[in-house]
């Protein structure tokens, strides 16, 4: 019960660190990071679930939002911290049992 | 604490030390679930190969000995061994080239998504298409797989170590199997437990690492 209670949060916040990362590489040349509303989408989270998760993690110190124009609108876009992209890189590290 | 977060992410935001490690973190992955996918073929064929080892074994017992009558009783123990070993190694085999199929399908969708995904500023969020696989879900997938593969293993290793004493004493005729399938299992079971060897210390490091993010965000 216990580990699935672990393991649950943490394969949403790998999830969502992954979609960033991923999103900072795509984008390295443009506007970094991405848009709340995408990110929510994409990984295909109900909102309420990952409002939770993105608070939760900015506040850990995993990812930064920012506030950015887009056009006459407001848009938050998040990126990751080294924190996160360290966090990213252990699970992977755990996962694939080599050295990064 | 959390503007010194911002401002660290942003002056460190070198772009390429953002793009070798998210294209570094891809190759690993997907060489990591290559391996493991080798990995899972061998050991969905090694049962297989043991299975079509028992089947000929009794197809052959069949059709070319004839049992003497104060043998019946050592026959018919030995068709009900090798029909309950053959049963079991059958669940086993299924039970591996399910996850086997499944996993695959799962990693091809995740190879065409991650060419055919690409997400742009000025899309619409509900054009946008939703994932439904990704590298951490693939690999939690594996993980959920084989807490579930090591408990049936343990059961299997029970099986094995019987077919293994029951293979020191049967028919002379059968020998030279015998010998094919006690070299064989212990070969598998070695395979195997060199396999789960590792995977044990990976699912306490596992562990430590969701308890330890899981406290970090204070969930």
């Amino acid at each position: 019960m216990g580990t699935t209670k672990y393991r649950t949060s943490n394969l949403i916040i790998q999830d969502i660190l992954d979609v960033i990362i991923q999103m900072e590489n795509k984008n390295a040349n443009l506007k970094k990071g991405i848009i709340k509303s995408h990110l929510i989408r994409y990984t295909a989270l109900k909102t309420a679930t990952a409002e939770k998760y993105l608070q939760k993690m900015e506040k850990a110190g995993y990812i930064i939002s920012q506030e950015q124009a887009w056009g006459e609108r407001k848009i938050i876009v998040y990126i990751t911290t080294p924190i996160g992209r360290e966090r990213y890189k252990w699970f992977v590290k755990i996962n694939t049992e080599m050295k990064l | 604490m959390s503007e010194q977060i911002k401002n660290n992410a942003i002056h460190s935001d070198k772009s390429e030390d953002k793009t070798s490690l998210s294209s570094k973190i891809e190759k690993l992955g997907l060489n990591y679930i290559n391996k493991k996918k080798s990995y899972l073929f061998i050991s969905t064929l090694f049962p297989i190969c043991l299975l079509i080892i028992n089947v000929s074994t009794i197809t052959y017992l069949f059709i070319l000995f004839g049992v003497e009558e104060e043998e019946v009783w050592k026959f018919m123990h030995y068709i009900f061994t090798k029909s309950f070993d053959s049963l079991f190694i059958l669940f086993f085999s299924i039970f591996q080239l399910i996850f086997l199929i499944s996993w695959r399908k799962k990693i091809k969708e995740f190879n065409v998504q991650r060419e055919s995904h690409s997400l742009q500023l000025s899309e619409d969020p509900t054009e946008i298409p939703e994932r439904t696989t990704s590298l951490p879900r693939l690999f939690y997938n594996l993980v959920a797989y084989m807490e579930k593969h090591r408990i049936i293993f343990i059961v299997f290793n029970f099986v094995a170590f019987y077919i293994l004493f029951f293979n020191f004493w049967t028919f002379p005729l059968f020998e030279w199997l015998n010998i094919f399938s006690t070299l064989f299992i212990i070969f598998y079971l070695g395979f195997q437990w060199f396999h789960f060897f590792k995977w044990n210390k990976k699912f306490s490091r596992l562990r430590t690492f969701e308890k330890k993010v899981y406290k970090e965000l204070d969930l």
